[in-house]
């Protein structure tokens, strides 16, 4: 039943607007009531996310429902085309037109002729069966399908990233890290953040990357249509914790032909381990005298859940809490997908321990909105420059957070 | 472009909001829907807990507004989000289920909210929400607020209100109990014409009917003598009441002009049986003074009304009055005592035209176009060619002379500061 007490899972249109919001230089419309965008503009600002793309909206009247007009999508195209020359037009789907039958597809293609210097990009995934997450992966894979034209591969070493999308707790930061380790191992420069920070512009030139960094698996599809097409390697891993790094890089290079820079490894592995040093004596302690409290609980997006807890488990000694993943269709061993009613549930056990999961759950069960893992956020995340989970310094900064969890308060 | 290349009507061609046409047509930001301001509304209300039935984009977002689950009192306000069967099937056994689980939560009185999926599906939330009080005895108000029944906000707060009056049972007439629908209890200490004062020192029992109230005072609301209208947003509930509970009402809504303002005293005197001062003479002295200088400084001036914190309606048929000429009025809502002073202006030889301003980039080209002598509004980022006048701030929530000068005292000293003719741009 959908009675909820907690926000539901967000809509395959939720998914496919944030991943749409950062890029430049494009602008977005929504064939449905004002209502969603205006709200979905503000949630956005609250994720510290940039309206990159213009969002506009159609609006709808009853005339429009029960006669089965398309004139305001028309109009409004028109009007946007005029005010953003040479720009592409996203095309967002919408809970009422998706009911009422409206093929932006069809649409789409029947208007284009009308507007050779505007590339109109359709999306599906208004419908009630397509989840957040599904939204992603659908935008990630259109627009590495639309936009890219032949070029030729980069003089300097030079990756995309495919999955910094703004639906996930710290994607600048974690961008960041990744951008950072791969100066610092291999001297090579982003082309294509996608979708964190990228013009419409720029994503034509996405075949001229040496290799494809995806870091989520809703990424995967766009990698191996990146692949075919251009001949681009792709890695698919998110990198949590000192040891998974270290092995991503050792996989990014065997797919460059290149070693990672063992100074750069040497330096990044000693920062690491100090800190391990400096916190595990007394996590260690704190798991004899009270076990219950050195339990680390995770609910989110699966590959982050993995990964934060492969870390925690393996390197940083904690003892596996409860973990969950926020989607259905991406349980795993050991992973399983709990609705609010099972979470509420398991919630109560740990208590005690360290909880990272979305923001509303950590207030309600009174823990510290530092270590929110997931949306929606209880925070306004207006800081791009929060330290990352990712990656070295994502060790670094998890483990503090760990750290002063257990033991500061 | 030229307006009268667009969808837009004259305000004699406006039966409803539905109507008010967008003057550009890529909505940017765009309006909220009711539900925003249906939400403010129920959980202000001690006691009234709310369920609101949509997709999971109007569930999440109404977290924005109401970000617990749990109100200070108790109250409940959960969500009930439709999946891809009920879409097709309908959802009224679900949402039953879904009320009488919060009736087992301890849910007594709950605002039952339908957004644009459940009305779209023809969910017939009224039948739904009598079955739901017969069988688990707890009363239940729906309100239907799908965002393509209108362009804005403001049904959300009236209708709400509207709703509430399903709550009230008749009950012994209590003769010195007046409403105040619309207004909220704060309103008391803001209330600069002094009426609310005065009633009140004068053994005027005032039951403010809004945010800040309780279930309890609008149940109490069905004893009362009187509807005190101040607001257009409680013209609704006012007159939902008189039709069934006999309450007559009065209101100072919609009135700018000295007269009207006067007779709206006279037939308060009448219906509490007590005078009601205020200051009035010299208040009415001090409008019709600034009338008379308005009457010179403002012949002839044309003027579009932009969005504003009022009713733009009756204020752009005051304004004819005094002289000036209404080109074009931003209507966020349409209300009732709009119809009347539509047709004033009208038949004094003015029809402007009447549309809902979306994009203000987009917009500015055609209001451009009207080449007015005035904007009553604020336009960000400013346009030369159009002499803006601000948003009269600190206009919303006064009513009488109070707010007949102020608007009078805003337009004049606007027009003293600047030269009044329009500059190129």
């Amino acid at each position: 039943m959908g009675l909820h007490r907690f926000q539901p899972e967000p809509s395959g249109r939720m998914g496919i607007l944030s991943t749409l919001v950062t890029i430049k230089g494009a602008a977005l419309l929504e064939f449905g009531s004002m209502g969603h965008m205006r709200y979905g503009r503000t949630l956005l600002q609250r994720r510290g996310v940039k309206e990159n793309c213009r969002l506009y909206a159609t609006h709808l009247d009853e005339a429009d429902i029960s006669l089965g007009g398309t004139e305001r999508l028309t109009r409004a195209v028109e009007a946007i085309a005029r005010a953003h020359p040479g720009q592409p037009l996203f095309l967002l789907p919408s809970s009422v037109p998706e009911i009422t039958g409206v093929d932006l597809f069809a649409l789409s293609k029947m208007m284009q002729p009308d507007y050779p210097e505007n590339l109109l990009v359709p999306f599906g995934g208004g419908g009630f069966k397509t989840s957040f997450y599904q939204g992603v992966e659908e935008t990630l894979l259109t627009l590495v399908k639309v936009f890219p034209k032949e070029r030729e591969k980069t003089g300097r070493l030079t990756f995309n990233l495919l999955g910094t999308c703004s639906d996930q707790v710290k994607f600048q930061s974690d961008a960041r890290e990744i951008q950072r380790m791969m100066a610092g191992a291999f001297g090579a420069e982003p082309l294509v953040l996608l979708s964190s920070e990228t013009s419409a512009a720029e994503l034509e030139g996405l075949g001229a990357a040496h290799i494809n960094l995806v870091i989520r698996r809703e990424g995967e599809k766009a990698a191996i249509h990146l692949n075919e097409r251009f001949g681009t390697p792709y890695s698919v891993g998110r990198p949590y914790g000192l040891k998974a790094s270290a092995q991503w890089l050792s996989e990014v290079g065997r797919l460059l032909g290149q070693e990672p820079n063992p100074a750069f490894l040497t330096s990044e592995t000693l920062e690491v381990e100090e800190v391990l040093k400096a916190a595990m004596p007394r996590i260690r302690f704190l798991k004899k005298q009270n076990p219950k409290k050195a339990r680390l609980s995770l609910g989110g997006h699966t590959d982050v859940v993995k990964g934060i807890g492969q870390f925690a488990t393996e390197e940083a000694g904690l003892d596996q809490g409860t973990f969950w993943c926020d989607s259905p269709e991406m349980v795993e061993e050991h992973i399983p997908y709990f609705s609010e009613s099972r979470w509420l549930k398991e919630a109560e056990k740990e208590r005690e321990g360290i909880v990272m999961a979305r923001g509303d759950f950590m207030e309600y069960l009174g823990k510290p909105g530092e270590l929110t893992l997931a949306q929606p956020d209880a925070y306004w995340r207006l800081n791009a420059y929060e330290p990352p989970y990712m990656g070295f310094r994502g060790a670094i900064n998890l483990i503090c957070l760990w750290y002063n969890a257990l033991f500061s308060g | 472009m030229r307006i009268e290349e667009t969808p837009v009507k004259k305000l004699s061609q406006i039966q409803s909001v539905k109507g008010v046409k967008f003057l550009t047509p890529a909505a940017y930001p765009g309006s909220h829907c009711p539900m925003h301001t249906a939400l403010i509304t129920g959980s202000g209300i001690k006691g009234f807990s709310t369920l609101i039935v949509g997709t999971p984009e109007c569930t999440s977002y109404s977290r924005m507004v109401i970000p617990k689950s749990e109100g200070p009192g108790g109250e409940l306000h959960w969500l009930y989000v439709l999946d891809s069967s009920e879409v097709v099937f309908g959802c009224r056994e679900n949402v039953l289920k879904a009320l009488k689980t919060m009736g087992e939560a301890g849910v007594r009185v709950i605002l039952l909210i339908t957004t644009c999926v459940p009305e779209l599906i023809g969910e017939d939330m009224e039948s739904l929400a009598r079955e739901a009080e017969e069988s688990l005895g707890m009363k239940v108000t729906p309100v239907s607020l799908a965002h393509f029944s209108c362009n804005s906000y403001p049904s959300g707060w009236w209708k709400t209100l509207e709703a509430l009056g399903g709550i009230m049972e008749p009950g012994p007439r209590i003769e010195n109990l007046v409403n105040v629908p619309g207004l909220e209890p704060e309103a008391l200490s803001g209330d600069s014409e002094g009426l609310l004062k005065e009633l009140q020192n004068k053994g005027i029992e005032l039951n403010f009917l809004g945010r800040g109230a309780s279930v309890e005072a609008f149940q109490r609301a069905a004893s009362a003598s009187l509807n005190l209208v101040l607001a257009p947003e409680g013209g609704p509930l006012a007159r939902k009441m008189e039709k069934s509970l006999g309450i007559p009402w009065l209101g100072f809504q919609d009135l700018y002009g000295a007269e009207q303002i006067e007779e709206a005293y006279t037939g308060l005197e009448k219906a509490l049986g007590i005078a009601v001062e205020c200051g009035r003479p010299s208040r009415k002295a001090l409008v019709l003074e600034l009338e008379q200088r308005a009457r010179t400084v403002l012949k002839g001036k044309s003027f579009l009304s932009g969005p504003m914190d009022r009713d733009p309606v009756p204020l752009a048929a005051y304004l004819a009055d005094l002289g000036m000429e209404p080109l074009l009025l931003h209507l966020e809502d349409f209300f009732e005592e709009d119809r009347k002073w539509a047709k004033a202006l009208v038949q004094k030889g003015f029809n402007p035209w009447a549309c809902h301003l979306v994009n203000m980039k987009e917009d500015r080209e055609v209001l451009k176009g009207l080449s007015p002598d005035l904007y009553l509004g604020d336009f960000a980022p400013p346009i030369k060619s159009l002499r803006l006048t601000g948003g009269f701030k600190g206009m919303a929530g006064l009513y009488g002379h109070d707010r007949t000068a102020f608007v009078l005292k805003a337009l004049l000293d606007f027009l003293s500061d600047t030269p009044v003719k329009a500059l190129s741009d």
